[in-house]
């Protein structure tokens, strides 16, 4: 399939770009994204989600993916049906990474495609923005 | 027998997934445009979990919310995900199961029929029928640009209907079908990334004076399929190339060109009466009509009113504000503002039926 990137706002939020802390350590970070489509879709109809900070893109298999409380690999997420990306909560994409980003003002770029049955191509939808990496919080390696 | 208004989910998408807008304000703000009809995508509206198990807690707000603001639902729009998996085609049961768990969320929602996209294969639907008997929830086949009322697809499913002799499918026209001209909102943006604009007027005029030529050959052109439609330019389209590639046009404004625009006759509406469950009246831009009301000059809406109006439709113009898309795009500095634009909208529409009787209308195009 024909892959495209076109520019598109409110894909990437303003809120929720924070550290991912583990054992005491940063592991890595998150950063949300809006579907950029009008109704919501199960995780199955994501064809891809690309994150880079400051121009280093990262792989899929370095993403998780959270929405509605359940959190799935890229491959897993091929297979779930019936958890959405819901148009009014954003998915949270955790990227775990050796050299994770120091928190600060940052250049993100994020961009996802949807699946859409009357769609020909699968577009990569998204924007880049400047935005501040917050420190997370605590949590146990998810 | 009335011609009664209402709106769809859709035109108000931005106010809602940006946060600023919840369920219950979409309805007050359709109330307060004068709307009753409630048209919702339900992947949209319904939360997530929701939408695969109904709760009773979404039921009751859905209903409260109906209630207070004089609001009925009216269509549910429906799609067909047959590529929900990377690889594979979802079989003709999974579609039809599919379609079933969006009949039951429509039926427990009190909607009256589904809008179900052209790209839902015929063999699906046509087994769907009796599951939508079931339900008592209406199978509407939307007829969207590019696409004609006459495509040999969309008499294939009426043909099926009357073959199955039911009241519980027919089609849905998409007010895209009577477009007048390039959309002004993709012009402004061609302008803007600098294409010529005298050379994009041109266009614009071109395609207005081809609109009844247009509707013309789509009666006689019995086209295949939607594939086939979809990747078919608008009649006159290649003449029109031709000519702005003379006069220096390049990549912009032959995109112009190329707009995949379609003018359906609005008398047809009147062949295919019966058939009609719901209506999309869609729109892209309300602009001031210089005489104290709005026109959108994309869509030959004030026509088609008309022509319903004179023709006794029954049922409901459900306004959809698509022109909301063209604002995520980096180049638009305004924000959408979706019930604005619905208000006009219904302004326009109020002004067209309450427009004294000046006889059936034999010709059409403005």
């Amino acid at each position: 399939m024909e892959e495209r990137i076109v520019p598109r706002k409110y894909v990437l939020c303003e809120d929720g770009f924070e550290t991912v802390i583990a054992d005491g350590r940063t592991v890595g970070f998150q950063v949300k994204l809006r579907i950029p489509e009008y109704r919501g879709l199960p995780l199955a109809l994501v064809g891809g989600v690309k994150v880079a900070v400051d121009g280093v893109e990262y792989p899929p298999e370095s993403m998780t993916f959270t929405s509605e409380g359940y959190t799935f690999t890229r491959e897993e997420m091929e297979t779930v049906t019936d958890v959405y990306w819901l148009v009014d909560q954003p998915l949270v994409v955790t990227v775990r990474t050796d050299a994770p980003p120091a928190p600060g003002a940052h250049k993100v770029a994020a961009y996802a495609a949807v699946r859409i049955s009357y769609m020909p191509v699968e577009l990569y939808a998204g924007e880049e923005k400047t935005l501040t990496l917050d420190e997370g919080r605590e949590r146990d390696g998810d | 027998m009335a011609i009664k208004l209402g709106a769809s989910s859709y035109s108000y998408q931005d106010e809602y997934a940006l946060g600023l807008m919840t369920l219950e304000d979409t309805m007050a703000a359709l109330a307060a445009a004068g709307g009753t009809g409630y048209e919702a995508i339900l992947e949209q509206m319904v939360p997530g979990g929701n939408f695969m198990h109904l709760s009773d807690e979404f039921v009751g707000r859905w209903f409260d919310g109906l209630v207070k603001y004089g609001l009925e639902p009216t269509c549910a729009d429906i799609f067909d995900d047959f590529n929900l998996y990377r690889g594979r085609t979802l079989t003709e049961r999974e579609q039809l199961n599919q379609m079933k768990h969006y009949l039951s969320v429509a039926q427990r929602l009190g909607f009256q029929s589904v809008r179900v996209l052209c790209n839902t294969p015929l063999t699906v639907l046509e087994k769907a029928i009796p599951m939508a008997e079931d339900y008592g929830v209406k199978l509407g086949l939307e007829i969207h640009a590019p696409l004609s009322m006459k495509s040999r697809w969309a008499i294939n499913w009426m043909e099926m209907i009357d073959r199955a002799n039911t009241k519980y499918a027919g089609i849905i026209p998409d007010f895209g079908i009577f477009g007048l001209r390039p959309l002004t909102l993709n012009v402004d943006k061609a302008i803007r990334a600098g294409a010529d604009p005298e050379l994009c007027h041109f266009i614009v005029e071109e395609y207005k004076k081809n609109a009844k030529k247009r509707a013309e050959s789509n009666q006689i052109l019995e086209h295949a399929s939607p594939e086939e439609m979809m990747h078919r330019g608008a009649e006159g389209s290649v003449e029109l190339e031709e000519k702005v590639r003379e006069m220096g046009g390049g990549p912009l404004e032959l995109e112009l060109v190329n707009a995949r625009l379609s003018y359906d006759n609005p008398l047809w509406l009147v062949e295919y009466m019966d058939k009609i469950v719901h209506i999309h009246a869609k729109f892209y831009e309300m602009v001031p009509d210089g005489s104290g009301g709005y026109t959108d000059p994309n869509i030959d809406t004030e026509t088609v009113v008309r022509v319903l109006r004179d023709n006794g439709y029954d049922g409901y113009l459900s306004s959809e504000y698509e022109g909301q898309g063209f604002f995520r795009d980096p180049g638009f500095p305004e924000y959408p503002d979706g019930p604005e634009q619905i208000r006009r909208h219904h302004i326009m529409i109020r002004k067209v039926l309450s427009e004294p009787y000046v006889g059936k209308l034999r010709s059409y195009g403005r």
